[in-house]
């Protein structure tokens, strides 16, 4: 703040504008993966194949009966065409009786 | 990756994502934009990229599985509304310069430069410059989800310096950046890219762009102002910042100083400008947003004869592209922008030569080693995908595939009407100046000025 009497004062406004807030219902959660199945939608990066490998194996360990299914059929959600990949992708889920995503990977 | 989880959760699938240390802040900002609070989330500790496969194995074992248990068990919930937000003439701050610059910067409204205040007298004049409502909405930007409306297009360029008369020219630049296909919503992408606005058309001297000296040098208010401007309104209103996270640009470079072609130029050369090409009538002044991420090594080129030149252009084009390329190839996006100087235009001119003649010789004879853009795909994290995957995919031309040599040369530009060609600057020099877009983030938008 300047000491000067005569310095003008300025009364601004907002350089923003309003938030479109978009509805938002959670999808329920399973209390158990046994015996469910869970998707791997991948961006192709970052060596989420690696990754996944791994998640496997150690769900498998821990929850009998638990299914996977991969990346390959979904897109890939990085691409150009990550609008029509999106746009398909829950049905695809769905038609592979999916429980719940792990997605993957940001980096 | 946010918005795939985000998407999935509203379509009722649950969702856990995978996410880099480096990414925990902008992914969380991210997906509250999107709407959720607390879009579950694990994190790989550290940096996958540098990571030993066996390091990587033990990570995910030890620390990324339980991690994801946790977010596939937790339930994320609808973002709150914002406590009351201003109304657009609402008195946000009253102050002297100095309490105004204060405030702005608190709140993360300047681009660390100081600001033009934005009085309502400001903006109102500035609003004078248009027939278009300030309600008027173009579009929502990404991250923050906020409208883009011809008011806070106004407030922002006062900010930046513009004068009120510019204000047409940036309503079509936010309505170029509000196009999907120009994907705003990667503006905060690693490799760091700026937009830039390139200006064709009578507009160009209406306003007075620089053409000449220093083209793409800060100096002149107009290309200065309406650069620094679009800048400012992705950081105010799309709501991408470094210093909160939204933006992950590595390194970056300031903002584009606009381009502006020189139709004096052109019409002597008999070329049509870049407008025509795009399919507007000369008589429009056109905007076109497109994003920079890298320019090349000087440009000189010499000789009384178009070979000489074309060596050189072919010359410095190859080592613009680089090996970046690859990611176009990947991306089947590849936008080059070559800056022609009118000296040099008018020696392609002579020779007989379109603009489309001299795309295809780009085309046909810049070449860089295959290795180079398999590098670039392994070292920006595409795992697995080389230029030898992406054809056997169908994703890629065969030509970069034709053998396993990793010397053999491939194209470095993907389509010759993919390279734009923009003639301006300083008629008296032998520089032209090539640039490079970011593949399909910040595809080249056009849009004509409302006046």
């Amino acid at each position: 703040m300047t000491d000067d009497p005569t310095a003008p004062e300025f009364a601004v406004v907002w350089p923003s504008g309003p938030i479109r807030t978009q509805e938002f219902t959670p999808a329920p959660r399973p209390d158990d993966w046994s015996g469910r199945t869970i998707a791997f939608v991948w961006d192709y990066i970052f060596r989420g194949d690696e990754m996944w490998e791994v998640i496997r194996a150690e769900l498998t360990d821990r929850f009998p009966g638990v299914r996977f299914t991969g990346y390959d059929g979904f897109g890939n959600i990085h691409s150009t065409e990550e609008r029509e990949v999106l746009a398909a992708l829950p049905q695809r889920l769905r038609d592979r009786d999916v429980a719940a995503a792990v997605v993957g990977v940001a980096a | 990756m946010s918005r795939t989880s985000a998407h999935l959760e509203r379509a009722g699938i649950p969702t856990a994502s995978i996410v880099g240390t480096g990414f925990t802040g902008m992914f969380d900002l991210l997906s509250a934009g999107l709407g959720i609070e607390g879009l579950p989330r694990a994190e790989y500790p550290g940096m996958v990229a540098t990571d030993p496969d066996d390091v990587l194995r033990a990570k995910v074992a030890t620390t990324l599985v339980p991690r994801l248990l946790t977010a596939l068990g937790s339930t994320p919930t609808p973002k709150a509304a914002p406590h009351r937000e201003p109304a657009p003439a609402d008195i946000v701050c009253r102050g002297d310069l100095d309490e105004v610059q204060e405030h702005f910067t608190r709140e993360h409204w300047t681009d660390g430069l100081p600001v033009v205040p934005p009085t309502l007298d400001r903006v109102r004049r500035f609003l004078d410059h248009t027939p278009r409502s300030p309600e008027e909405i173009l579009g929502v930007l990404p991250p923050e989800q906020r409208a883009a409306t011809v008011w806070n297009v106004a407030v922002n360029g006062v900010m930046a310096g513009c004068r009120p008369e510019y204000l047409p020219i940036l309503v079509a630049a936010v309505e170029a950046v509000c196009d999907p296909l120009f994907r705003v919503e990667d503006i905060g992408s690693t490799p760091s890219w700026e937009p830039m606005v390139v200006v064709s058309g009578p507009g160009v001297r209406k306003l007075g762009f620089n053409t000449g000296p220093g083209l793409l040098k800060v100096g002149n208010q107009a290309n200065t102002s309406v650069g620094r401007f679009l800048r400012l309104y992705l950081r105010n209103v799309a709501g991408s910042r470094p210093e909160t996270g939204t933006d992950k640009g590595t390194i970056g470079f300031t903002f584009n100083v606009a381009l502006a072609e020189d139709d004096e130029a052109l019409a002597g050369l008999g070329w049509p400008p870049s407008r025509v090409e795009q399919g507007f009538d000369m008589a429009d002044t056109v905007v076109t947003v497109r994003s920079v991420v890298g320019t090349a090594s000087p440009l000189y080129s010499s000789g009384a004869t178009l070979d000489e030149h074309l060596a050189s252009l072919v010359q410095v084009a190859t080592t613009t592209t680089g090996g970046w390329v690859g990611i176009g190839v990947a991306k089947n996006h590849w936008h080059p922008l070559l800056v022609l100087n009118p000296s040099i235009a008018r020696l392609v001119v002579a020779a007989g030569w379109t603009k489309d003649d001299l795309r295809r010789h780009l085309y046909e004879n810049t070449k860089v080693p295959a290795q180079w853009l398999d590098r670039t795909l392994a070292d920006g994290g595409l795992t697995g995908t080389t230029l030898d995957s992406l054809v056997r995919e169908g994703r890629a031309d065969p030509v970069f595939a034709e053998s396993a040599d990793p010397d053999r040369l491939v194209p470095a530009f993907l389509r010759p009407e993919w390279t734009d060609i923009v003639v301006s600057g300083d008629a008296t020099r032998n520089q032209s100046r090539f640039l490079i877009n970011n593949h399909n983030q910040g595809v080249p938008v056009a849009r004509r000025v409302t006046w």
